[in-house]
């Protein structure tokens, strides 16, 4: 099974997070982190960015993978595992499915795919959203 | 996409230090608890989020992960006999994680820390730290770590808004208050509780009255050797009262202290201390002058 949402078929997720990748997600992150260590600069001019940040991290080595903004809403929608990304992206940008560059979504999770941070399940073919 | 680590809040760089010390522990067998900062229920956080990850290891297999995370690149910032007056943690860190502080126990609950490993074990359930599942204490376990914790921070118990939470919830505190015994924790609890009176005369009693009532670094260690339960572990204690922490001053230095450097370290520690000691004769003749 792909993942494919059909009626009252179980949707599989065609992607999730890779064995041994730690992830801590902070949806209401601001976009740059103090090197103090918080999440706001000492100056407070940091924006909060839509989207939040969302950490990566593949133990035991490392380094960490930080994805911002949209990328952090297109990894949670990659690996939500609740239906068609597509779809999950739209609603959490609040902007219509025919807005959403597909194509775009597939690119990024062929990226996150080769740097080991998720993995592709099912035979659904490298390229196909 | 990669960052540097001091781009990557040192919480978040906790987090992944708990679960990556999870995975090296899994790997080779040894059982360990996450305790205190992210590893606590939310109602028992602190507000400022911890910075580093607090494992308690089981005493048995303490070796056995520091080898194994030096392996994976890991470094040894501090050493248990030359961390604290307690002798009960080792700090690691590592380039992208950060600090983690591995316990061998847990002061306050340090008489038997095999056996109170087992009996937090035994009553551990399952959470989960960066999407690692991770074990951590007991619900009880968590309460009696942080009362024990502000205790040896000289942080106050009682008017802790969580532990207060705690103690408003009578079978909540009863299940605390049954563990206290189970591991060892009469003294420093009560203590905690401030009750301390109530057991003068034990070993522990001087440990604590020092701990709460303050007290210099020299009376600290000398309260710890009276704790002590053998000889042999007084004199240990006694030969480390002097020794300069190396680690420390190799990270204060920036790199590794010359024989020298080690040299003046010990003098200027052992001249504080005899200072101390001075200190604390005189305000001893002043008490018994009449």
């Amino acid at each position: 099974m792909t993942g494919d949402s059909m009626p009252g078929a179980e949707v599989v997720p065609r992607w999730s997070r890779a064995v041994g990748v730690a992830v801590v997600d902070v949806p209401d992150a601001d976009e740059q982190p103090s090197e103090a260590g918080g999440e706001h600069p000492a100056d407070g001019s940091a924006v909060p960015e839509a989207g939040g940040v969302v950490y990566l991290a593949p133990l035991p080595d490392g380094p960490v993978a930080v994805l911002s903004g949209a990328s952090a809403v297109l990894y949670r929608a990659l690996v939500a595992g609740d239906g068609d990304p597509v779809a999950r992206v739209a609603r959490d940008l609040g902007v219509s499915p025919e807005d959403v560059d597909a194509e775009a979504i597939d690119d990024f999770a062929d990226e996150l795919v080769e740097a080991g941070l998720i993995v592709r399940h099912g035979a659904g073919q490298p390229g196909a959203l | 996409m990669s960052a540097a680590p001091d781009l990557v809040p040192r919480r978040v760089r906790a987090a992944f230090a708990h679960a990556a010390v999870q995975q090296a522990a899994t790997r080779i067998g040894v059982r360990v608890l996450h305790i205190k900062g992210v590893a606590v229920d939310d109602d028992l956080r602190s507000r400022g989020g911890a910075t580093d990850a607090d494992i308690l290891v089981d005493p048995e297999g303490v070796g056995l992960l520091l080898a194994e995370l030096t392996t994976l690149g890991w470094d040894r910032y501090s050493d248990f006999l030359t961390g604290s007056p307690f002798g009960h943690a080792a700090t690691m860190h590592h380039p992208h994680w950060g600090y983690a502080d591995l316990h061998r126990f847990f002061p306050g609950m340090h008489q038997d820390p095999q056996a109170t490993f087992e009996e937090l074990w035994a009553g551990r359930q399952q959470g989960e730290i960066a999407g690692f599942p991770c074990p951590v204490p007991s619900a009880a376990g968590q309460v009696l770590v942080l009362v024990l914790n502000n205790l040896r921070n000289r942080r106050a118990v009682l008017t802790d808004p969580r532990v207060a939470q705690v103690q408003a919830e009578p079978k909540a505190w009863a299940q605390v208050e049954a563990l206290v015994p189970r591991v060892h924790a009469d003294v420093a609890f009560g203590a905690a509780m401030g009750r301390l009176e109530e057991h003068r005369g034990t070993r522990e009693y001087w440990m604590w009255k020092v701990t709460t009532e303050g007290g210099s670094r020299s009376a600290e260690w000398l309260a710890r050797v009276r704790a002590e339960p053998t000889l042999r572990g007084r004199a240990g204690l006694l030969l480390r009262v002097p020794l300069v922490n190396t680690e420390v001053l190799e990270h204060q230095l920036g790199r590794p202290p010359t024989r020298a450097e080690v040299g003046r370290e010990f003098v200027h520690r052992g001249r504080q201390g005899a200072r101390e000691l001075r200190s604390a004769l005189a305000r001893r003749w002043r008490r018994r002058a009449p």
